[in-house]
């Protein structure tokens, strides 16, 4: 499985790299914000996940963009982020969210929505 | 009164009318509360005329209360910018600071995490005949390093707080920059201009202010009985929630 982490923050990147690591996911491309993600990805890519404030170009922006790419119209991605008001959750379902997860997270919780995406997306494909 | 005198009046009000014009220009060029040359000459001069021979202890009144308040003024300005404007700046390079330290510290444990976790697995390769229980000590151990990685996550919720604390502070900064170009303006100066909205807006892309670390558990049920909820809708109906029908 080859994962994408998009976050501004060093920290963060590593933390969820370090959390992907521990429950299997060895191969993971990192990006600082949605423009540099666009960028690096690849369709060989399994799952993204991504925060929603970055500088340059944001989650949510990334995430329409990757949505209009028809490579990855169906490619899991997973909202890590800080925000939790019901509009932003709207406005992430609405851009193609598959997933939502709440900073701070604990690697359970990443497992399993980890899981429950990608059957739902090997269920639809 | 007839109609010479009362041109010799309107004569002698319009020359101090304009003395008094070209008074309140100088007054507010001088510094001080003493009177100037010309204000002492106006003086004279209306001392010899009679329907304003009065005047010109009025006149000597309104100067030092005039100067008294330019000189408030001009302290408040100058206190604005020494006790507010600076130490405001002050604080949120302050901000800036803490947020980088505790970056680079969290940085650092997360290599000192990293190396350990290679060590436990070194170790565990080294000892893997040894007994069971061994083994699950350093599953134990690696699980312990895990929880330690998760609980970095801070720095990135807290520099998210303190940008946002930040942002406020400039938002502070600019109108009280703003109400001492005021008093620039008032005093006949040339505002400075202030810091510019772009940079700020900028920032807002970039972090939420509102991040907090506490009730994540509670708060990650509310989003998913939201996030489920939503999805359904726009499974269900496409585009419904762009027009506000779940809301």
């Amino acid at each position: 499985m080859k994962c994408m982490v998009v976050d501004d923050s060093a920290t963060m990147r590593r933390i969820v790299v370090n959390a992907l690591k521990s429950i299997g996911y060895e191969e993971c491309v990192e990006a600082e914000n949605g423009a540099e993600a666009l960028e690096k990805c690849d369709p060989s890519i399994d799952l993204v996940i991504t925060d929603w404030n970055m500088p340059v170009m944001g989650g949510l922006e990334f995430v329409k963009n990757l949505r209009a790419n028809p490579p990855y119209a169906k490619t899991p991605i997973l909202m890590v982020t800080t925000r939790s008001v019901k509009e932003d959750i709207l406005q992430a379902v609405e851009a193609g969210v598959s997933s939502y997860i709440l900073k701070p997270f604990t690697p359970e919780v990443l497992k399993e929505k980890i899981d429950q995406i990608l059957s739902l997306a090997s269920g639809s494909a | 009164m007839d109609s010479r005198q009362l041109n010799s009046f309107a004569g002698e009000l319009e020359t101090t009318l304009d003395l008094l014009g070209a008074l309140v220009a100088e007054v507010q060029q001088s510094p001080t509360q003493q009177p100037s040359g010309r204000v002492q000459e106006l003086c004279t001069t209306l001392s010899y005329r009679p329907n304003l021979a009065g005047f010109s202890k009025v006149l000597l009144r309104a100067h030092a209360e005039i100067a008294e308040a330019l000189g408030g003024i001009r302290l408040t300005r100058e206190t604005i910018k020494a006790h507010a404007v600076q130490p405001i700046h002050d604080t949120h390079d302050k901000l800036k600071e803490v947020t980088s330290a505790t970056e680079s510290a969290a940085i650092e444990m997360l290599n000192g995490l990293d190396r350990t976790l290679a060590t436990i697995d070194e170790l565990q390769k080294a000892t893997a005949s040894t007994s069971h229980s061994v083994a699950e000590g350093f599953d134990a151990l690696r699980a312990e390093v895990n929880q330690l990685y998760n609980c970095l996550q801070f720095q990135d919720i807290t520099a998210q707080q303190m940008r946002g604390a930040g942002q406020l502070l400039n938002d502070v900064e600019a109108r009280i920059e703003g109400v001492a170009a005021l008093f620039d303006q008032a005093m006949g100066g040339a505002a400075e201009p202030g810091p510019g909205p772009n940079q700020s807006s900028r920032e807002v892309l970039s972090f939420n202010p509102d991040a907090t670390m506490r009730d994540a558990g509670a708060r990650q049920a509310q989003i998913d009985a939201a996030f489920q909820v939503a999805r359904q809708s726009d499974s269900e109906t496409p585009g419904c929630l762009r027009n506000g029908m779940v809301r």
